[in-house]
């Protein structure tokens, strides 16, 4: 959809994905410029098309398998079809869509492109360089291959609750779909990987995303740390071994907290004078960073003495302007509101007619060649059923007809 | 065939401690040969940091250092000298791919910004990663893990829920998992860069934030606040999935309980063979168990905490309930299943000694990237690469080195 200036200009994706971490993926692949197709099914509709949502004034008459935002957000700028997979006919017009693409991605469950017939295998003999890759909870291999998951049951799996929490030391959850995401981008990059392989050798690739390992990658110490040197990490609230003070600490108002972080002799001068030197910043237990670790507790709650007085951007100005690291804690309106993320553009504004306007969000990074092609919002349910199964494929209006009426296009 | 597909793809790597060296060794993987650049005398900062090997004396023994930088070559290079930002531009014209995680202030003094990176190699991808990216209001200011967490709005989601939100504040997992995710999307960005270039015959320069990299991982929580869903913080899924989505106790430990659709819940009590709470009117739908949690945890914490995680996970999958152990680090990395996928890497080093690292984030059907290089001890490639490709010779590699340019 976005022709000009696009790293994925002329490559087309056929998308099997639901849910989140494949639809993540493709949505870069869209954002890069590749053509994204999305084959649907309408008896098992995507479990985020069902995700329950007020339904916006004046669009009253739109499915409500449309209107959901868990479903519209991470789709646009996608074409959209609807197909009966279980139905032979359907089945095998899927795999004209994948003749004509260049990658597939999905994310079912263990085994279930196998039932439709269409495994890598499978696929490679209607489309010998076909590009592949499967997302999952732990990866299409290993004695666990066929566990049902969910992102955050593959968060736990992956050691990443148990590194999250307060002194108590339980285990807590981390905000977001964070293995979802994580996984998306890993498999974006082996995509983009596997498209240079095919341009130098000509051959397809077949890749295999497991969120748990996706996730593990991100924390290589804890994992060291263990096969080193025998240590178990644990949650660490805020805390880090290379800076002191280093936290989250309460602000004026409701919920509201700033994260501060001093990671040098340096820094500590700076924020001592930021704060105006009172007279404990210059405590001898307060003297080099060992120290300060050693006596943390003790400077927290002496630094949330002072930033309870503020406000917590105000703090963030007065650290920032003497160079030191310090941010609010941001809720989603403060985000969507942040006038830094507005001047960068990284919130998309979208529309379907189904939800309304909305907002997504753009990759994050912004290129100097960049294309600015409108943005389509998400596509409603088999929405381009025409355009795919007949300009594309190339079936005439009395066969998608006939097609329709045997309930294999929806 | 190999999977090498950035192999005559050259990488100069100007980065400190985590992102912009994450970012190469992942394009280092692919084949890339990707020049690390490091100060003379103290080095990338992240081989001052842990966690070091047994017995660790001196700065070659960082093991966050040697999982970074594996497949690399390492010279050293004080850019900010007039003979060594020459080399630089030396190694500028000679390269595909610039990556650099500079402090946004000092970039256009010690010339290496983006304008005067085009002027020398108007070809140059050039990736920048930075806390707040290199435009806005807050391009200049200072960022790390712990300050990318909050303000890309993860901080204030973790954890799922709190009791006390004075006295619970929002937090991070423990590591620098911000810095590592800001480096695989400048992979990604690197790649997209490659691609551009080539289309349109030039240079291009992408500017990566790492704010915003974790912004993306709260993407649905845009969507549905902006169609008037408002969404709170850290009391959200107490408030609407109370604890039937949580790290939950068992009799060793912990698992991740996964019950809120109502087909789950169901399937689940089948499971534990406790289907008479389905006619508890308590109970019976989302809403309710939502409402009457404080009559229903107890319930389910006498079941659970008569039996392992393990055990749990066996019933649970059985009726194919996504319910998985809350693995600590020890139990990851003894995992059968990870072991049985060859996730791991085992490194082994003549000085360093020998470590077990996580391994790839993807796997592909070619077969698995492999380690073909350690990582550099510092300026260990000086010699190779300033007389192998530029043409130095070793008197003045040797004049470069007393002067404390190398």
């Amino acid at each position: 959809m976005r022709a000009r200036n696009s790293a994925l200009r002329g490559i087309r994706v056929a998308d099997f994905t639901w849910v989140l971490t494949g639809p993540f993926c493709t949505l870069l692949l869209a954002q890069m410029g590749a053509e994204v197709i999305k084959i649907e099914s309408k008896r098992r509709p995507d479990p985020y098309r069902t995700m329950t949502s007020a339904c916006p004034q004046g669009l009253e008459s739109a499915s409500p398998l449309d209107r959901s935002p868990h479903y519209v957000t991470p789709n646009y700028d996608k074409k959209g079809c609807c197909l009966d997979l279980t139905n032979s006919e359907a089945a095998s017009m899927a795999k004209e869509v994948v003749k004509i693409s260049d990658v597939v991605v999905e994310n079912f469950g263990h085994g279930v492109m196998e039932s439709f017939g269409m495994d890598y295998p499978s696929l490679q003999k209607i489309k010998p360089d076909l590009i592949m890759a499967s997302i999952s909870g732990l990866g299409r291999s290993g004695p666990a291959k066929h566990y049902a998951s969910t992102a955050m049951a593959t968060a736990s799996f992956a050691g990443l609750h148990s590194l999250t929490g307060y002194d108590d030391g339980r285990p807590q959850n981390v905000g977001g779909p964070f293995a979802d995401v994580v996984a998306s981008y890993a498999a974006v990059l082996a995509i983009l990987a596997a498209l240079r392989h095919r341009a130098k050798t000509g051959t397809g690739q077949y890749i295999d995303v497991s969120l748990a390992e996706a996730a593990i990658a991100l924390f290589p110490e804890a994992v060291m740390d263990y096969t080193i040197n025998g240590r178990i990490r644990g949650p660490a609230g805020n805390r880090d071994e290379g800076a002191a003070p280093q936290g989250c600490y309460r602000c004026k108002g409701e919920d509201k907290w700033v994260a501060i972080s001093v990671t040098s002799e340096n820094e500590w001068r700076a924020f001592c004078s930021a704060l105006g030197n009172p007279s404990w910043t210059r405590d001898e237990r307060f003297g080099g960073i060992w120290r300060r670790r050693e006596n943390q507790d003790e400077l927290d709650r002496l630094i949330q003495d002072w930033t309870l007085e503020h406000e917590a951007q105000e703090v963030m100005e007065i650290l920032q302007q003497s160079g030191v690291a310090g941010g609010p804690s941001l809720s989603i309106e403060e985000l969507l509101n942040d006038a830094h993320l507005q001047e960068r553009g990284f919130f998309v504004e979208l529309e379907n007619p189904a939800t309304g306007k909305y907002v997504s969000t753009a990759v994050p990074w912004r290129t100097s060649v960049a294309s600015n092609s409108p943005h389509q919002g998400a596509p409603l349910l088999g929405q381009h059923n025409r355009e795919v199964f007949g300009e594309l494929i190339g079936l005439s209006e009395e066969e998608i007809e006939r097609l329709h009426r045997a309930g294999a296009i929806y | 065939m190999q999977f090498q597909p950035l192999s005559g793809t050259t990488i100069l790597e100007l980065g400190e401690f985590i992102s912009a060296s994450y970012a190469t060794r992942l394009l280092a993987d692919l084949g890339a040969d990707v020049i690390k650049v490091e100060p003379p005398g103290t080095g990338d900062k992240a081989r001052r940091c842990g966690p070091f090997l047994p017995d660790a004396s001196y700065v070659e023994q960082s093991g966050l250092f040697l999982y970074l930088n594996s497949n690399k070559l390492g010279i050293t290079l004080d850019i900010e000298s007039a003979s060594g930002y020459a080399i630089l531009k030396d190694l500028i014209m000679k390269c595909d791919v610039l990556v650099e995680n500079i402090s946004s202030s000092k970039l256009a003094a010690i010339k290496v910004d983006y304008d005067t990176l085009h002027g020398i190699n108007s070809n140059l991808i050039v990736t920048s990663i930075s806390p707040f990216g290199r435009t806005g209001p807050y391009r200049d200011y200072q960022g790390g893990d712990l300050i990318s967490f909050h303000m890309g709005g993860v901080g204030y989601m973790t954890p799922g829920q709190v009791r006390n939100l004075d006295r619970e504040p929002p937090i991070k997992p423990n590591g620098h998992l911000a810095d590592f995710l800001a480096g695989l999307t400048a992979a990604v960005a690197t790649m997209e860069g490659l691609f551009l270039g080539e289309e349109m015959g030039t240079g291009v320069h992408l500017d990566v934030s790492e704010q915003e990299a974790v912004a993306t991982l709260v993407i649905l929580n845009f969507g549905e606040h902006s169609v008037g869903n408002k969404v709170t913080g850290r009391t959200q899924s107490a408030t609407q999935s109370s604890g039937l989505v949580s790290v939950f106790p068992c009799k060793d430990g912990y698992f991740a309980m996964s019950l809120f659709a109502d087909d789950l819940w169901r399937r689940w009590l089948e499971g534990i063979e406790r289907t008479q709470w389905m006619a508890d009117e308590r109970f019976v739908d989302r809403a309710s168990r939502v409402q009457n949690w404080d009559s229903l945890e107890p319930l389910i914490r006498e079941w659970t905490m008569e039996r392992t995680k393990d055990e749990i996970t066996t019933i649970s999958q059985a009726k194919r309930i996504p319910v998985l152990p809350t693995n600590r680090i020890d139990e990851v990395v003894n995992s059968e299943h990870l072991r049985a996928r060859g996730f791991f890497v085992e490194l082994e080093h003549a000085e360093v000694g020998r470590m077990t690292c996580p391994g790839s984030p993807y796997k592909v059907s070619s077969g698995p990237g492999e380690v073909r290089r350690l990582a550099p001890l510092l300026g260990q490639d000086n010699e190779k690469v300033l007389c192998g490709r530029l043409g130095y010779s070793k008197q003045q590699l040797a004049g470069l080195r007393q002067c404390g340019v190398i």
